[in-house]
């Protein structure tokens, strides 16, 4: 990164980290709550569709393990949710690296047939063992985060905030860290042409089982967080709605930016709270602004971003 | 070296490589020509896993194998290829291009990779002014070049060249000769596929003919060109002097 993108990231971050205390209206972090863990999520898919060229359709269903393994583990097993957060995210890697193996000589249209189908296949197992997950109606009541003696929830969900705000910090490090490293030169060789990858020694199978892995941890921490969050698991976190709420962070941020997802999230999620008086046309409103935005810029705002600051 | 024999590959009832033998000894470079359908790109694609494995025979290199290894652990071996067409990473930068395969073997320190990338770029005269752009801003030349230090980053034994100088201009073809003449120079074995001919005789130490999918004659350049099995291949029945 340039020393002018460390300063800017910097700035981006001292204002979010000012902003609950400059606008004390728990509606507004509860808004930037979502949004911090869209863009988290979203940014790691950019992992594996963007970067590793992987039509991974699972993605969701990493999330959604994270949701129910946290609801699981402390509500049935008793975890600490700290240890339940961390264990959402080990979950989540413990399934990209299952799905993974049927997708490892898979290409294409293919690959997008056997994610999906793992992903309806996670729903449908949380579905029918309702004594487990609560079946349709899911899980209520999730223990919350506390430190002791405080619980995030209090002072206007300030704990909530802060602590989605550092997994978001956190993530996106572990992201640009994983492009900028040997493997995900790799990966990015791999997507660009799969033979010549590997006539140069490349191991598509090592790639694309680290590809998923690496995206899925902290879409599954994502997924636990949202959970000790909203305090429920349903079977709504597998939802079309979220699915496509996610595909257009990605397309509205530019595919293979990381940064692009994170903008997208926090633009999308503000722009979709704007447009809530517009009712059933607010849904076309959101579609229109993202085919203008990518018609003008194809590689999404952080494209337009770059282009306008250069 | 490399042991080739009885390889054979089909695809349906069309066989394109036929009981196909032949041997490669260290530091040597044996060309190969042969009409368009001989056999010649399928050859180098079974030798090396990419994208398609031989049916049936046996390839033996430094007295292992490798036929059915994965295509990784074959270039790991030290049997790395080039294509036909100027293949490159296209949105990674020349550099990066170079890099991938070194730095993949993690076991290798990245300084390492690094030089054995530079010396590389500079084996194959590739502009160090351009080392930092995307591949898909590269010239064919330059990317002919580029797919060249890429092989030869990875430290081959023996390097399989499929055209590499198909589509250039002569002084450029000129330039690909003599990286091929510095590689023969420092002991490195090549196979080369070409048709242009001058190019092939002028660092061939032995030429193998294939003609569909079987091998026609191999032996010393001059020797086999006079061949009338090889004329007939290539001019039909009848043209050769004899």
């Amino acid at each position: 990164m340039t020393r002018r993108g460390v300063v800017i990231g910097l700035a981006a971050l001292g204002l979010l980290a000012a902003l609950p205390f400059v606008f004390p209206v728990p509606y507004l972090r509860h808004i930037f709550i979502l949004a911090f863990i869209y863009a988290v999520v979203a940014s790691n898919w950019d992992l594996s569709l963007g970067y590793g060229g992987i039509f991974n359709f699972a993605h969701v269903a990493f999330f959604s393990i994270g949701v129910y393994g946290y609801g699981i583990l402390t509500k049935l097993a008793g975890w600490s949710p700290w240890a339940a957060l961390a264990a959402g995210g080990v979950l989540a890697t413990l399934a990209a690296v299952l799905v993974a193996i049927p997708v490892l000589r898979l290409s294409g249209i293919y690959i997008i047939l056997v994610t999906f189908a793992f992903a309806q296949l996670v729903l449908q197992l949380v579905v029918s063992q309702s004594g487990l997950t609560g079946g349709m109606m899911g899980m209520v009541g999730l223990p919350t985060f506390q430190i002791p003696g405080y619980n995030l929830a209090r002072d206007g969900k300030l704990g909530y905030y802060f602590g989605a705000l550092a997994l978001l910090v956190v993530s996106t490090a572990f992201l640009r860290a994983f492009v900028g490293s040997r493997l995900g030169l790799a990966i990015r060789a791999l997507r660009d042409d799969p033979d010549y990858a590997a006539a140069r020694g490349i191991s598509v199978a090592r790639q694309r089982i680290l590809t998923l892995a690496a995206s899925a941890f902290f879409t599954g921490v994502a997924g636990a967080y949202y959970a000790a969050y909203l305090r429920i698991a349903s079977p709504d976190a597998f939802g079309v709605s979220l699915l496509s709420l996610l595909l257009s962070i990605l397309l509205l941020g530019g595919l293979a930016s990381i940064y692009g997802p994170v903008v997208a999230a926090l633009v999308l999620t503000f722009l979709s709270e704007a447009s809530v008086d517009l009712g059933p046309w607010r849904h076309i409103a959101i579609a229109v602004v993202i085919i203008v935005v990518v018609r003008i810029w194809p590689g999404g705002l952080w494209s337009a971003l770059r282009r306008l600051s250069s | 070296m490399l042991s080739v024999r009885n390889l054979a590959k089909s695809y349906g009832a069309l066989a394109v490589l036929r009981d196909v033998s032949f041997d490669v000894a260290a530091g040597e470079i044996l060309g190969i020509a042969g009409p368009n359908g001989s056999g010649k790109s399928t050859l180098f694609n079974v030798l090396t896993g990419i994208p398609v494995r031989a049916d049936d025979g046996e390839i033996r290199f430094d007295g292992r194998e490798i036929r059915n290894l994965p295509a990784p652990a074959i270039v790991a071996a030290g049997l790395v290829r080039t294509f036909q067409r100027e293949t490159a990473f296209e949105t990674l930068t020349s550099l990066e291009n170079v890099l991938a395969g070194p730095l993949h073997d993690l076991r290798m320190p990245s300084a390492d990779a690094r030089r054995r990338a530079e010396a590389a770029l500079d084996f194959v005269g590739f502009p160090a002014e351009r080392i930092g752009w995307i591949a898909a801003d590269l010239s064919v030349f330059d990317r002919k070049r580029l797919m060249i230090a890429s092989a030869l980053a990875l430290g081959p034994k023996l390097c399989l060249f499929d055209e590499p100088v198909a589509g250039l201009a002569p002084p450029e073809i000129q330039a690909i000769m003599a990286i091929l003449r510095r590689l023969r120079d420092r002991g490195t074995a090549a196979i080369l596929v070409e048709h242009v001919l001058p190019a092939l005789l002028g660092v061939s130490d032995r030429l193998m003919v294939l003609h569909q999918g079987v091998v026609l004659a191999t032996g010393a350049p001059q020797d086999v060109i006079r061949d009338p099995r090889v004329i007939d291949a290539y001019l039909g029945p009848g043209r050769h002097a004899a």
